[in-house]
């Protein structure tokens, strides 16, 4: 059985964080259906209120969404762009 | 156009008017500035794509039942999610983009969405340094 090397420790560790960090990815998206129902009773409810409703949603989801990118990015750069191989 | 057209258009202009000085000062102050500028640009646009999408998506979801809107925003969020998992595998492997210029441009429209509703407040700033003793 051939030794574990130092680069292929980083590799699979690396792989593990980046599995780990697409879950941030998942809140966002039940956040902004919650949201949507939500808003989509307020609607029902109040009718005339629909402009006010949705732009306020827009806005929080727009922010909220962004949450989501940041897990992404650092998936990613982990999968492909691995700044931790340079260290060894 | 919609209930959210004019807000759209209102975050549209101050984020390409954001984006038009950050690249000129890019150019004046930076040498090799091309590769910083073109993910700017790139994911700037991209990130204004995504929130027409997602506008256009909240307008349509407000018009459903509660249940099938939470399940066709979660599904449009998930589409967009791969959308961007798509546009930054593309910028690390590009060359000719600056993977920190494509995340800046991403992130954008949220500054801007901060920065118009949140921090437009002198009180907020202010009331910051306020300590709750001295009230």
């Amino acid at each position: 059985m051939e030794p574990i090397t130092g680069r292929a420790l980083i590799l699979a560790c690396s792989a593990i964080g980046a599995g780990l960090a697409m879950i941030a990815g998942i809140g966002p998206g039940i956040g902004q259906g919650y949201a949507a129902g939500k808003g989509a009773e307020g609607v029902g409810r109040q009718p005339e209120a629909q402009g006010d409703i949705v732009r306020t949603m827009l806005l929080g989801a727009a922010v909220a969404e962004t949450t989501g990118i940041y897990g992404l990015i650092v998936a990613l750069i982990l999968l492909f762009a691995n700044p931790l191989i340079g260290l060894l | 156009m919609g209930y959210t057209w004019n807000l759209q258009l209102k975050i549209f202009k101050c984020t390409a008017g954001i984006v038009i000085i950050i690249v000129i000062g890019l150019a004046i102050f930076t040498q090799n500035p091309l590769p910083m500028i073109y993910g700017l640009l790139f994911g700037t646009a991209i990130s204004m794509l995504n929130f027409r999408v997602l506008a256009l998506t909240l307008e349509k979801a407000v018009c459903m039942a509660p249940s099938k809107a939470q399940v066709y925003a979660s599904s449009r969020y998930f589409i967009r999610f791969i959308t961007n998992g798509i546009v930054i595998f593309i910028s690390l492997k590009a060359d000719y983009l600056n993977i920190i210029g494509v995340i800046i441009g991403l992130v954008m429209i949220k500054i801007i969405i901060f920065v118009q509703n949140l921090f437009n407040n002198k009180m907020f700033f202010k009331r910051i340094f306020i300590r709750k003793e001295g009230k």
